[in-house]
């Protein structure tokens, strides 16, 4: 469980370049489930997840790891970061070993396991991340960018962590690459119980792989919820830059038009099938 | 990472930002030359004022300039006691075991570290915090362009430099980006001995490399798109033209030479050997 109270940082205090960052961010992260945190660009987002695994010390507040403040014994920062996984933007840069097998190892060997435990770990992350058997021996330069990604989100997975978070895991993927990732995601929050923050600042992503959505806008937490609860403020969502789902939009002028959709109307998949139901109605 | 400021540019409207960078450049030779000649206490507290003097028509805080001064610290210190105890004279003020301090000593531990500082502080108020590095080595490579007549490749040493110049911002970003990277994956690069560290330092240098050597392919194909054939024939959209500032900074340090000299000879307080 990671609770944050009243979560403040300023970047170039005392310079004409001064900027919050975040402001009095207060949130709490529920285990087992995956939250989104979306934001517009420069909204704070980054800055926040760096805070959570002690990469950035916030100038006022408290982070709390199962109820420990992370801060209050800055030398066990180490093992704060073992179980608070974080999979930076554009991981793949992180990549540096001989091969994609020592390169996932990387963590695990860092938190002093055995051998045998590192194998097991490194074929547990690859298999969660989509990073194939036959993969495991190349050298990471050698993979096309939806691998490297992929190896590296393995990198941080194999050390367990039991909260994982991943800045914009799917940036810069095609379709099917974004949603192997979020899926290998998906399969690790549910097999492990982690709580898992993915930040994003695609609606469509969230809708489909969240159960929890966060808003953070100017460094400032504005909604905070489940998705339904959060996608439901469609105008406040507008108001922030960020707007609703494509398919959210669509179903809501079907029911100005007359079409009675109930149920998910936040996923592709949950409109098709409410509106074959209902299409199938008004035909008849 | 971020405490780099030596060498760094601070965007102003003052008399010194607006100069002809080649004039700076004059300039800043003439001024590290005649900082040598000073050698007598009045000579030296002169330069200090002129230095002051132009800190503060920059408008750029005090405080960056003490940023500037804080990585030749070392230097300082080291000169300070080099100075203090290997320099013999007649007035011997302390004695201890080995250890003699002569009045001389002092006076020359204080003029050698005044002088270093003017020298950072020079360079700094005149080149690097009031010049863009753009135009810094558009005035050095118009300054240098006699040489290409012996096939010095002038134009490609300021193409390079302005390149290298370009690139260290980015560069201080990714290794900052690479190294926080890798300190989630539990990197430690703050303990253990030297050959540990070296070696914790790997998993950040590789990365870095790869990546530069990444962004120089690009950066080369990109200038190859924009049809960059080196110097030959290229135009500027910024023509470098002297100005009348320029001849009244170069009448102030002109003055300023003179008035050293002049101080060397004339009051020789203390001079230094």
């Amino acid at each position: 469980m990671l609770q944050l109270e009243n979560i403040t940082y300023t970047y170039g205090a005392k310079t004409p370049f001064e900027k919050r960052a975040v402001d009095g961010v207060s949130l709490t992260f529920e285990d087992g489930k995956i939250t989104g945190l979306i934001g517009h660009t420069g909204s704070g987002k980054s800055t926040l997840v760096q805070m959570l695994n002690g990469l950035i010390k916030p100038d006022s507040g408290h982070i709390y790891l199962d109820g420990r403040d992370i801060w209050s014994e800055p030398k066990k920062m180490r093992d704060v970061r073992f179980r608070v996984g974080l999979v930076m933007q554009y991981p793949e840069y992180q990549l540096f070993d001989e091969t994609v097998r020592a390169d996932i190892s990387f963590g695990p060997k860092n938190m002093g396991l055995t051998e045998s435990e590192i194998a097991e770990r490194v074929a547990e992350a690859a298999t969660f991340a989509g990073v194939d058997e036959s993969l495991l021996d190349k050298s990471p330069f050698d993979l096309s960018g939806g691998q490297k990604r992929r190896a590296a989100v393995a990198g941080v997975m194999a050390m367990r962590p039991s909260t994982l978070v991943l800045d914009e895991p799917a940036a810069g993927l095609d379709p099917a690459g974004r949603d192997s990732i979020l899926s290998g995601i998906r399969g690790y929050c549910e097999s492990t119980g982690a709580t898992v923050i993915i930040v994003s600042h695609s609606m469509e992503d969230m809708a489909v792989w969240c159960d929890n959505v966060a808003v953070l806008a100017d460094g400032k937490l504005c909604m905070t919820g489940t998705r339904e609860e959060v996608f439901m403020r469609r105008d406040e969502l507008v108001a922030v830059g960020l707007g609703v789902p494509m398919i959210t939009d669509i179903a809501y002028a079907l029911m100005r038009r007359g079409f009675t959709l109930g149920g998910d109307i936040y996923t592709v998949a949950g409109v098709a099938k409410s509106l074959s139901a209902a299409g199938g109605g008004r035909h008849a | 990472m971020r405490d780099i400021t030596l060498g760094q540019y601070f965007p102003g409207n003052s008399a010194l930002h607006k100069m002809d960078p080649r004039a700076k450049l004059i300039l800043t030779v003439i001024f590290i030359v005649v900082i040598f000649v000073a050698r007598s206490v009045s000579a030296l507290l002169l330069l200090s004022a002129v230095t002051i003097g132009m800190m503060c028509s920059t408008g750029i805080s005090p405080r960056v300039y003490l940023r500037g001064i804080k990585p030749i610290m070392f230097v300082i210190v080291f000169t300070t006691i080099l100075n203090l105890f290997m320099t013999r004279g007649d007035e011997l003020l302390f004695e201890w075991g080995i250890i003699h301090i002569y009045r001389d000593g002092v006076n020359n531990a204080i003029l050698m570290v005044v002088r270093i500082t003017l020298l950072v502080l020079g360079s700094c108020v005149f080149l690097s915090y009031t010049t863009s590095p753009i135009s810094l080595t558009d005035g050095l490579e118009s300054l240098l362009r006699p040489l290409s007549k012996i096939h010095v490749p002038v134009h490609e040493f300021s193409m390079i430099m302005t390149i290298a110049l370009r690139f260290i911002p980015t560069l201080i970003e990714e290794t900052d980006k690479i190294m926080s990277a890798q300190k989630a994956r539990g990197a430690d690069f703050s303990s253990g001995g030297l050959i540990k560290r070296a070696k914790a330092l790997l998993p950040v240098l590789i990365p870095l490399f790869v990546s530069a050597f990444k962004r120089a392919d690009e950066l080369a194909v990109a200038m190859e798109c924009r049809c960059y054939r080196g110097g030959e024939g290229r135009t500027r959209m910024k023509v470098l033209r002297y100005h009348a500032r320029d001849g009244v900074m170069l009448g102030i340090m002109a003055l300023t030479v003179a008035a050293v000299v002049i101080a060397n000879i004339y009051v020789p307080i203390y001079r230094l050997r």
